[in-house]
């Protein structure tokens, strides 16, 4: 009757606990009742059970297998892959800005650190290209003025808002240009991709609008024909670039 | 003892401990992802990674489960912007904290429900979690199609703002995990 005893109350314990067994993937894995397992409340057995010798070692539940952990990455991943020539000038692994010690070697750290400074340089890059457009609309503002009444005062906030503009518009887009680059940069095409093809057209009318206004000449008080074709082209040239401009903050924003 | 009871003691015994098969499983990796969204009042995003890897021991004859993990690298997201994900990046310093991480052991099934009490490790923060999920046997798999939210601030994350506004606390996670059986 004692080992009958035994014998049932070693079956109670396995069918909780149940011998180690190697799966066909060759991992070690245990062989149980889950169900009983899951719902199982072992708090009434006594702690000292566990180390007894009674029980079979090979009647232990193992340590469940333990957390993966993905395997260790080098400082590779560190700078995208896509970088432009630029980027890959100032800040690639012998960049301009790790020679001359603007920034450091190429480290963890020293990424953290340019992290950071590129999010604040293009948080001021996107609060400067809302100030651009500001100054931008109030520069053709004049001008038109100016074009339809030929105020000289008109004229003259023209020039002033448009020296304004250049200055915020050149340290804006440097402040992208030669910000750290990201971490990630993959070829999808997106809205930065939209945003940066549209910089482009900016930049260009950037530099044909003022060139092209500085070439009006007002003689005697009068347009020439050719003065006033250029006058046209000047106009139509700044409604395009800040039209494009704002396309470009916009596709970014929202 | 007579004969008898021995041969009833040992049959008691051979049925009470029958083998339950409880194998290890590791996800099929070209049909598992995650997904996670972030909502802002000017933004919706999704962001996938199909380089997740789940681990699973269960018992498929019967159902059951006994632990899982999952491990994502979070620099494998990919919402269609890596602007975006670059800077998602750096809000959860990915260089420091390259993986999330979750480990569960907790089970309670409902049908095909099933509820996951575990630990969900990211940007270097522990926190307990529970997940639900729905399971597909057949056809020699195991689909489990689950999600969960964490609360950024809770884990130590700043939220990034667009405009000054910045995002929802909550991120919201799905998943698909693909286990196969033979």
């Amino acid at each position: 009757m004692r080992h009958l005893i035994g014998l049932l109350f070693i079956t109670a314990v396995a069918s909780l606990e149940a011998p180690a067994q190697t799966d066909s993937a060759g991992a070690s894995s245990p062989e149980t009742s889950p169900a009983a397992f899951d719902t199982a409340d072992f708090s009434h057995i006594p702690a000292a059970w566990a180390t007894s010798d009674f029980l079979d070692p090979a009647l232990v539940l193992p340590e469940t297998s333990p957390a993966r952990t993905l395997p260790a990455r080098s400082t590779a991943h560190l700078l995208p892959e896509n970088m432009s020539l630029m980027e890959r000038g100032l800040w690639g692994e012998s960049g301009f800005f790790r020679w001359v010690g603007i920034a450091g070697d190429l480290t963890p750290e020293s990424r953290k650190s340019e992290l950071s400074a590129r999010r604040t340089m293009l948080t001021m890059h996107q609060i400067g290209g809302f100030v651009t457009l500001g100054l931008m609309g109030a520069t053709v503002y004049y001008g038109q003025r100016y074009l339809n009444y030929s105020d000289r005062t008109d004229l003259n906030h023209h020039k002033q808002f448009v020296t304004y503009t250049i200055i915020s518009y050149s340290l804006t887009g440097l402040l992208a240009i030669i910000s750290p680059p990201p971490l990630i940069r993959r070829g999808e095409t997106s809205t930065t991709t939209i945003h940066k093809t549209l910089a482009w057209v900016h930049v260009a009318g950037m530099i044909l609008t003022p060139i092209v206004g500085s070439m009006i000449r007002k003689r005697s008080g009068k347009y020439s024909y050719d003065d006033l074709a250029t006058a046209h082209f000047h106009q139509v040239s700044a409604y395009v670039t800040t039209g494009v401009f704002a396309a470009s903050l916009i596709v970014i924003t929202f | 003892m007579s004969v008898k009871s021995t041969a009833a003691a040992v049959l008691v015994f051979c049925c009470a401990a029958a083998p339950a098969q409880v194998k290890h499983l590791t996800c099929l990796k070209d049909q598992s992802s995650m997904t996670y969204r972030l909502v802002h009042p000017l933004h919706k995003i999704e962001s996938t990674s199909k380089d997740v890897v789940y681990d699973l021991e269960a018992d498929p004859a019967a159902h059951t489960f006994r632990h899982v993990s999952g491990v994502v690298d979070v620099t494998t997201f990919d919402s269609g912007n890596s602007n975006r994900d670059s800077h998602a990046m750096e809000v959860i310093d990915a260089i420091d904290y390259p993986e999330a991480s979750f480990e569960g052991s907790g089970f309670v099934q409902r049908g095909d429900s099933l509820y996951t009490s575990g630990k969900v490790t990211f940007h270097g923060v522990t926190k307990d979690v529970v997940i639900g999920s729905l399971l597909r046997w057949g056809g020699g798999k195991l689909v489990v199609d689950g999600s969960f939210s964490l609360s950024l601030t809770e884990y130590k994350i700043d939220r990034p703002s667009l405009l000054m506004i910045p995002v929802e606390d909550s991120l919201n996670f799905t998943f698909t995990a693909v286990f196969s059986l033979e």
